[in-house]
């Protein structure tokens, strides 16, 4: 009984794996406040700020307002809350091949783009104080950009 | 001639030597023997004529061949199969009565592996919509009540920034959708004619 035991437990284990990973796709979502009141940047940022600094944005202060996984589904909408009473509706387009399309609307900006191992977008959507920044990442970067989920200051 | 005594006890002498009384019975009739002749000789009458009996029946079993019986009497079986349920309650009651140890063993040894492999699985994996390498900007558009224009640059790294701009241009056009404006084209003036935004700037 206990080789019987383990090939159950080892075909559970497959299968689990697989229909628990099956038209889900991950992505970190980050609300950075940019702006020049103080110097302070969240270290968490700093890749952020050379990447900015290097398109000749010279913002001396980054704040992440919030950071979460989100899980998106195909042909369902997840919305994501924002400062300054907008929202950020995030929504898998397709999935073909392994590569995701993502559609993002925050603001007054509609954006689509295709998901990679590396490399964020940064959206900029509003000012409150500074810009506000949606960052969105993805889980596979080996930048250290996101941190546990904190809810976003208004 | 038997006597009264004796009567109560003659009937009972057989099951006595085939050992089916009840000890308090037998009790009884041990102690009627050991002072009754009789009775001693009747219980030895009837354990030689059991003999007897036991010997000629052997002599008549010794005669018949019952190498194949069992196949014989299995043979005019017909072979009745419970339902499933009822295999299954018999397989498993019997599994936890006489193999618990092999079974907790395979449990745990399954449940380690479960642990284990799961993590070990899903570590190795490239995530689901993940197959490409670098991330890529397909379209970007705007409200065309925003009055505001996008900038997508492309950074050295992969990154990608989409950066607003407004535009209170009076020869603006009414949609202000602009589609993968890339920074090649915003260089060369044919998009747009605002500088690149700076810390405070907007």
């Amino acid at each position: 009984m206990t080789w019987r035991s383990l090939a159950l437990a080892a075909t559970l284990t497959v299968g689990v794996c697989a229909v628990a990973e099956e038209g889900r796709v991950e992505v970190v979502a980050d609300v950075v406040l940019m702006s020049n009141n103080g110097k302070a940047v969240d270290p968490a940022l700093a890749s952020m700020k050379e990447t900015f600094s290097k398109e000749g944005f010279s913002f001396s202060s980054y704040k992440r307002l919030s950071s979460e996984k989100v899980t998106l589904q195909q042909n369902k909408a997840t919305e994501i809350k924002v400062p300054d009473n907008q929202h950020a509706t995030l929504k898998l387009e397709s999935l073909k091949q392994g590569t995701a399309t993502i559609a993002v609307k925050v603001g007054a900006v509609n954006t689509t783009y295709t998901l990679g191992r590396e490399g964020s977008v940064f959206i900029n959507f509003g000012h409150k104080d500074g810009e506000l920044v949606l960052v969105l990442s993805p889980i596979t970067s080996k930048k250290a950009r996101h941190l546990p989920f904190s809810r976003p200051e208004n | 001639m038997a006597s009264e005594l004796c009567s109560n006890f003659i009937p009972r002498l057989s099951p006595f030597i085939d050992g089916e009384l009840p000890v308090p019975d037998r009790t009884q009739i041990e102690g009627h023997l050991s002072s009754c002749h009789d009775c001693t000789a009747r219980v030895a009458d009837l354990r030689a004529e059991s003999g007897l009996i036991r010997v000629g029946l052997e002599m008549a079993a010794d005669e018949v061949d019952f190498s194949q019986f069992a196949n014989g009497v299995m043979a005019k079986l017909t072979p009745i199969r419970p339902p499933l349920l009822e295999r299954w309650r018999v397989t498993f009651g019997e599994m936890f009565t006489y193999q618990r140890a092999p079974l907790m063993a395979g449990a745990v040894a399954a449940l380690a592996l479960l642990l284990v492999g799961i993590p070990f699985l899903l570590k190795g994996r490239t995530p689901v919509g993940y197959a490409s390498e670098q991330m890529a900007v397909q379209t970007v558009s705007t409200e065309a009540a925003a009055h505001v224009a996008p900038v997508v640059m492309q950074a050295e790294n992969g990154d990608a920034i989409i950066w607003l701009v407004h535009h209170d241009h009076p020869d603006a056009p009414d949609e202000s959708a602009e589609e993968g404006v890339s920074r090649d084209a915003r260089d060369s003036g044919q998009e747009l004619n605002q500088e690149r935004p700076k810390g405070g700037a907007l």
